[in-house]
């Protein structure tokens, strides 16, 4: 049974069709691809999955169980974690309260119990903060600990996202061009991570991402989408060569992309 | 140096607030009847815009009805109590429970409507009490508005306006108590981290509905609780200082002094209410320059408000208090520079086609 | 019976209406080009609209004098509000920017009420006399009919302006895009300045042609930006011509309202209701691209 199962979904934005009838899915312990050029859907895609954006048709299901209906929130609950091209970090909060964050909602203390501090708030507490600290070693952020998030360069910021993603003990990660903005030394790091996570944790990953050379390297399978439809899959060594795939960045805008591809 | 930082954060602030709370309790052996009835009343103040702080500054959402909120607060008190002959307390109580609710109702657009569109929803709302909701028969019950006498804890009379403060005096560290430990606690970063980002709130597991409902639900009940401690001090409900006007003012004083402060919202309050006591009681000059001052305080609140956003953005408070961190500390804990926010290649929206 | 008083109520809600919409596209205008919602649009036009009345009434000089020095004065209020408190908060959340607008709400309110008298009466400027045209079946004062042609012209105008004219062109291309537009030459900054002024002449346009049908004191006209951002709302903060459509209804609403219910508060209702409207249900976008600014 796929991890992620997402079932004919369409998306409409006034007279841009974003996503048409859109299948696909992800097998627990996979890294996936979903590549295209820019405007494809890709993000769009991501939001109706992580439940921020309805979708107009089309199911999406989680280790079997139907969450097209369920709110982001009770879908990061579940297990789906993402982070966002456009870095969403806590602005104004330390990095490790962004972690916090994250990991207090999963509490099964109730907020105002938190305030009076009974015992049992304590011990969760308490292992909170272990959690934190685990994720925050996990992804060497230990020296930002204190930083608040806002100030600190956009690299260092992804990975406060993606620290907040993994504190929630995700079963599936969503990653929202988390390459973009690093050079290529941070590029061979981000790689290292994911397969660190993988092999771990035992997170799945659906990725999104325009670095071919980190797309085609650490994923098992890819989808390629363009102008909000499915047009491959395959393994990277059949997407690479596909015609089709080829087309789609070579022909219009997208051009400018298998340059900024390296390869 | 390191040291003097770490007193500054743990060892010498709550020393300081110890001495201020001592120095409050004691204010009435050193000032008369009347500078205890503005203290009462400036308190009654800051507990309502302490309320506005937690939107406006942790919830990282505008509010331009919180006059109108803690009008209210008086508005119900004072009518439970004259009308229904209801003890003033449990009055209060129901005042608060009542703006508690308020609160839920009035924050449900806030779950589907944000920023700049929730400036102009709840303008508007705050116009409708302006108009329907406190000047109605109801609750002004006629034009005069109403009056209620002061009321008494227990066997002890609370006529003489010393005694009125110090209970204000209590609820107010009641009130502080509870903001500091909502701030610095779960539920504060959890607000601070909806401020953020509402979409990377909602994505980390945070439930918008049910902790902005929350937040917009506490603020409510504390602009009305100062509404209710305001009118027990002074004994009558007018919908008039409670306005659309008041409510700007509000929002100005506190984005003024600070809007995440806690020390704004006090000096917001103490200066909206006894600067112009202030300026008369020092005579001289002063006395012509309360005259200005009384009629001008929007005036001023507004010339302030657009001075310190284009010069001081954190606010006078959080500004001067940072400015003293640097003087005292040299080496402040390494900051990098501020990364430039990444545009999202999205569609972009009605606006630009 | 009721018929007999319809047509009249929906004229003047028509007439109100098309004061409604000159500040509303005054408030479409300034949010296109710099992306500010300026709730001190109302007091902008109210401030000038004082001015009139300060030429035109106190010191009696002629109709025309009186409306002239009030453009030209809104003409730089305007350039003066985006020039001093806009323009060095570029960078900063789009909220900032709608506090100090709220800065300048508190600022030239008090001020006006310093200088003529806040809960005074003021007689209006009047810029049509009181005479009354009769039409088979319904009665229609000059006043309003210059309102109308007034409002229809200046929208009309701006139709043209933005069609044809240099500048029209060029607020256009910045409020289509302002990277764009830099890079064609266009001087994105005197846009700006242009669409302020713009913005805050219809405001003081809207404000001297209302005054003779409300109350002009500080406070009427300076809380007529809700009824302007409602109507702009509806136009999504960007169509001028839906804008001017939906001033028109409100405008129709308030008047048409007091047949079934006759307290001040219910036009408020009316337009908490269709503010509302526009976010929650017509939500073309708009309400996410308020949320994405903030």
């Amino acid at each position: 049974m796929a991890l992620l199962d997402v079932r004919g979904v369409s998306v409409r934005f006034g007279g841009l069709q974003a996503l048409r009838d859109v299948s696909f899915h992800v097998n627990a312990g996979e890294v996936v691809g979903l590549i295209g050029p820019n405007g494809a859907g890709k993000t769009t895609l991501f939001n109706v999955v992580s439940g921020l954006q309805p979708a107009d048709t089309g199911r999406v299901f989680f280790s079997g169980q139907d969450i097209s209906g369920l709110a982001p929130e009770e879908r990061s609950l579940l297990g789906i974690g993402r982070t966002f091209q456009s870095v969403q970090v806590f602005r104004e909060l330390t990095v490790e309260e962004n972690v916090s964050v994250a990991r207090e909602v999963r509490e099964r203390v109730g907020p105002l119990a938190a305030v009076l501090r009974t015992p049992w708030a304590r011990v969760e507490a308490r292992r909170s903060e272990e959690k934190v600290r685990a994720v925050l070693h996990f992804l060497g952020l230990e020296p930002y600990r204190k930083s608040l998030a806002g100030d600190l360069p956009l690299g260092i910021q992804r990975r406060v996202e993606l620290a907040r993603a993994l504190v929630g003990e995700p079963k599936l990660l969503l990653l929202d061009e988390p390459a973009s903005g690093m050079d290529t030394a941070e590029t061979m790091g981000l790689a290292e991570d994911l397969e660190r996570m993988r092999r771990v944790l035992g997170v799945t990953i659906l990725l999104v991402e325009h670095d071919m050379r980190l797309v085609m390297e650490v994923s098992d399978y890819i989808y390629v989408l363009d102008f909000g439809e499915l047009i491959a899959e395959g393994r990277p060594s059949q997407v690479r060569s596909d015609p089709r795939v080829i087309e789609a960045y070579l022909g219009g805008e997208g051009g400018e992309k298998v340059g900024a591809a390296r390869g | 140096m390191k040291v003097l930082l770490r007193l500054l954060k743990g060892g010498v602030l709550p020393v300081v607030a110890l001495g201020g709370f001592l120095l409050a309790l004691l204010l009435p052996l050193a000032v008369g009847k009347y500078w205890s009835f503005l203290a009462a009343q400036t308190l009654a103040y800051a507990i309502a815009l302490t309320g506005l702080m937690i939107v406006v500054g942790l919830l990282g959402q505008p509010s331009l009805m919180h006059a109108e909120l803690m009008g209210f607060g008086a508005a119900v008190t004072a009518t439970l109590v004259e009308v229904k002959g209801w003890n003033f307390w449990v009055a209060g109580a129901v005042a608060v429970a009542v703006a508690f609710v308020t609160g839920v109702v009035v924050g449900l657009p806030a779950l589907r409507i944000r920023g700049l569109a929730l400036a102009i929803v709840t303008l508007a709302i705050g116009r409708l009490f302006d108009q329907l909701v406190l000047p109605s028969q109801l609750l002004s019950g006629g034009v005069g508005g109403r009056s209620i006498s002061r009321p008494s804890l227990g066997p002890i009379s609370l006529e003489a306006d010393q005694l009125y403060y110090e209970v204000a005096l209590a609820a107010f560290v009641a009130v502080v108590f509870l903001a500091v430990s909502i701030r610095r606690g779960k539920l504060g970063r959890i607000f601070r981290a909806i401020k953020g980002s509402e979409r990377g709130a909602a994505a980390s597991g945070v439930s918008l509905t049910r902790y902005k409902l929350l937040g917009f639900a506490f603020s409510t009940a504390l602009a009305a609780l100062g509404g209710v401690v305001g009118v027990g001090a002074s004994g009558s409900f007018t919908p008039a200082p409670y306005d659309w006007v008041h409510s700007i003012t509000f929002l100005a004083m506190l984005v003024i002094m600070g809007a995440d402060s806690l020390t704004g919202a006090v000096l917001a309050s103490v200066v909206m209410i006894d600067m112009v006591p202030l300026f008369q009681g020092a005579g001289g000059v002063f006395q012509t320059l309360s005259k200005f001052f009384e009629q001008s305080i929007q005036l001023f609140s507004g010339v302030l408000l657009i001075g310190v956003l284009v010069l001081a953005p954190k606010g006078l408070v959080p500004g001067a208090a940072s400015f003293l961190r640097r003087r005292l500390v040299l080496a402040t804990p390494s900051r990098a520079p501020a990364p430039v926010a990444e545009e999202e290649a999205k569609p972009v929206g009605v606006g630009r086609k | 019976m009721q018929s007999g008083i319809l047509v009249p109520l929906v004229i003047v809600g028509v007439v109100m209406g098309a004061m409604y919409a000159l500040p509303a596209m005054g408030v479409v205008l300034i949010y296109k080009t710099s992306r500010v919602l300026n709730f001190a649009h109302g007091a902008m036009g109210m401030f000038s609209t004082f001015v009139a009345y300060q030429v035109g009434v106190v010191w009696g000089r002629p109709v025309w004098q009186a409306v002239l020095a009030a453009v030209v004065f809104a003409a730089l209020l305007g350039v003066l509000v985006e020039r001093l408190t806009i323009r060095p908060l570029e960078g900063r959340p789009p909220l900032v920017k709608v506090v100090v607008t709220l800065g300048w709400l508190l600022l030239l309110t008090s001020l006006a009420g310093f200088i003529w008298g806040a809960n005074a009466y003021h007689a209006p400027v009047k810029v049509a006399p009181d005479r009354v045209v009769r039409f088979p079946g319904v009665n229609i004062s000059v006043l309003q009919l210059v309102n109308l042609a007034v409002a229809g012209g200046l929208t009309l105008a701006l139709a043209f302006f933005f069609k044809f004219t240099r500048l029209g062109i060029a607020m256009r291309a910045v409020a289509d895009n302002v990277q764009a537009a830099r890079i064609l030459g266009i001087r994105v900054d005197l846009v700006n300045s242009a669409a302020w002024a713009m913005g805050s002449v219809l405001a003081a346009v809207g404000g001297i042609l209302l005054s003779p049908m409300i109350t002009l004191d500080t406070v009427q006209l300076t809380l007529l930006v809700i009824s302007a951002l409602a109507a702009a709302l509806m136009g999504g903060l960007v169509s001028l011509p839906v804008t001017f459509v939906a001033s028109i209804g409100l405008g129709i609403f308030h008047s048409v309202i007091v047949m079934w219910v006759n307290t001040s508060g219910v036009k408020d209702l009316i337009t908490l209701g269709v503010i509302l409207f526009a976010l929650l249900w017509r939500r073309t976008g708009l309400a996410r691209v308020l949320e994405a600014e903030v």
